[in-house]
């Protein structure tokens, strides 16, 4: 692959140390890859060997402890492993998207305010963005009578699909996929493909974990499986 | 100098801004007491920093100096504001004073500190503006229901007196008269604590919808930590005078690195 990578992963090395046991727990250790634009990553093993940790540490919702995850973008190279927190706030709003399982549903916030806030924090007016957060809505399968309705009292899979139209809404360099799929229906499962290939198409380099990895099967370009790395319970 | 604090100040900047607040070396005593030890804290443009920690870890008190109401025995304050200069714990106290009523907003948890409250709810927004220099009745008027408005006030009792207001009503004429005058910065000092689920959640949505369309700084004091988490970008957590760990507010809450911060975490429902 020539050219330069969107991000590049380098010895990177994370533990988590538990005070109240006096523990020092080992997730993963020197891990090393890069991901170009418009290429999909997916990373393999068995449950617990690590990979939304590795996710959830691109991210730096975890702290690395070691090694660098260098993201490449116009405004310069940017060591997410060492940069200042709130310049990995700014990268999250512009160039970084994270996807969980998980919605965090502000109280008393409806459906379409919250997919539209990515466009409305990045300068689209109120209108125009909720249109777009409808189009989305609409395109995962959430019923239109639930869209000015607060997603706190929807089912798992419901609030899932709210939870994908404000992650995809806005096209980013990056976006780290944690299980996105995992409750979904099927028609959301095959929206959620679609618009991954859309992005992919646009120059998105995408690093994902599956519970079941023949849903993206046609969109992934490499694998790593972090089985095969080094993990060990290590007394602090 | 460690390498990796080298990396770290060779590393190139995304945030170009300077900060609206840098306080640094802030350290207090009342008496015996050492409620500060040595603070540092630093507050970006548009942000919302959340500061945690239990009763007595000195964060309403460091709220206090933010909002230029104390002087530490020891410290350095900036704030990146016109017409302030140098170390602001240096003013007088009518610098001081005026620099607050102009710039800085505060809600306090208990409304009889931030309000009159046998006044009208309207003539409490109006007093901030009467500060800055506004004379003009129906100038006044129109910028306090703006104000008031704002704050999803219900501008058919804007005449009513704060202690004829339920508590949530009583926290929303708090904050239309601390964003009047559309502060720098906006102090929030235990904003919700003490008021029902249903009412607090609609003043974290108020102050939500401000931070997104208006990019109000915010610096929030909470014991809270589900108020903190739905509200800040940055967390600062407190505790015995000190801080003890920093961070991304997710990052705080999913991957906690002080002791203290993990007994803390892990001891929310």
């Amino acid at each position: 692959m020539t050219g330069t990578p969107v991000l590049e992963v380098e010895n990177l090395s994370k533990h988590f140390d538990m005070h109240h046991l006096g523990q020092r727990l080992a997730a993963f250790h020197d891990v090393s890859f890069s991901v170009h634009p418009g290429r999909f990553l997916l990373l393999r093993g068995h449950n617990g060997v690590g990979k939304s940790t590795l996710l959830r540490t691109l991210y730096r919702s975890y702290r690395p402890k070691g090694g660098h995850v260098w993201l490449n973008t116009p405004e310069g190279r940017f060591d997410l492993a060492r940069a200042a927190d709130v310049d990995i706030a700014l990268l999250r709003r512009r160039e970084i998207g994270f996807v969980t399982q998980f919605l965090i549903a502000r109280p008393r916030v409806a459906a379409e305010e919250i997919v539209a806030e990515p466009l409305r924090i990045a300068g689209e007016p109120h209108d125009r963005a909720l249109d777009e957060a409808r189009r989305w809505l609409s395109e995962f399968g959430v019923k239109p009578e639930l869209w000015a309705a607060y997603p706190s009292t929807f089912s798992g899979g419901e609030q899932q699909k709210v939870n994908l139209a404000r992650a995809l809404i806005l096209p980013q360099r990056l976006l780290l996929l944690d299980e996105p799929t995992a409750s979904l229906d099927a028609g959301a499962r095959a929206a959620l493909v679609r618009r991954l290939g859309q992005l992919k198409s646009q120059g998105v380099a995408m690093i994902g974990v599956f519970h079941h990895p023949g849903d993206v099967a046609g969109l992934v370009d490499a694998e790593i499986d972090l089985s095969r790395m080094e993990k060990a319970h290590v007394d602090q | 100098m460690s390498a990796a604090l080298q990396d770290r100040l060779d590393a190139p900047r995304l945030m170009t801004a300077p900060p609206i607040l840098r306080m640094e070396g802030i350290s207090h005593s009342f008496g015996a007491v050492q409620a500060l030890r040595d603070v540092s804290a630093t507050v970006y443009p548009g942000e919302v920093l959340g500061i945690v920690g239990e009763s007595g870890s000195g964060k309403s008190t460091l709220l206090r100096m933010m909002n230029l109401e104390d002087r530490p025995d020891l410290g350095d304050y900036r704030l990146s504001i016109p017409g302030a200069e140098g170390n602001l714990f240096d003013l007088d106290r009518y610098a001081r004073r005026m620099l607050r009523a102009r710039h800085i907003g505060i809600v306090y948890q208990n409304p009889h500190l931030g309000l009159l409250m046998r006044n009208s709810s309207s003539g409490n927004v109006a007093e901030r503006l009467l500060i800055a220099g506004e004379r003009r009745f129906a100038e006044l008027r129109a910028r306090g229901r703006e104000a008031l408005s704002a704050s999803e006030f219900p501008l058919e009792r804007m005449d009513a007196p704060p202690i004829e207001l339920s508590g949530g009503m009583q926290q929303r004429v708090q904050l239309a008269k601390a964003i009047a005058l559309e502060p720098a910065l906006l102090l929030l000092d235990e904003p919700t604590t003490g008021l029902d689920v249903s009412v607090q959640a609609l003043v974290l949505d108020t102050l939500k919808r401000l931070q997104r369309d208006r990019a109000i700084t915010m610096v929030l004091v909470s014991h809270d930590l589900g108020v903190i988490r739905t509200m800040a970008d940055r967390v600062m957590v407190m505790r015995r005078g000190r801080v003890v760990e920093e961070g991304l507010a997710d990052q705080i809450f999913q991957d906690p690195q002080h002791p203290y911060t993990q007994a803390l975490v892990h001891a929310k429902l």
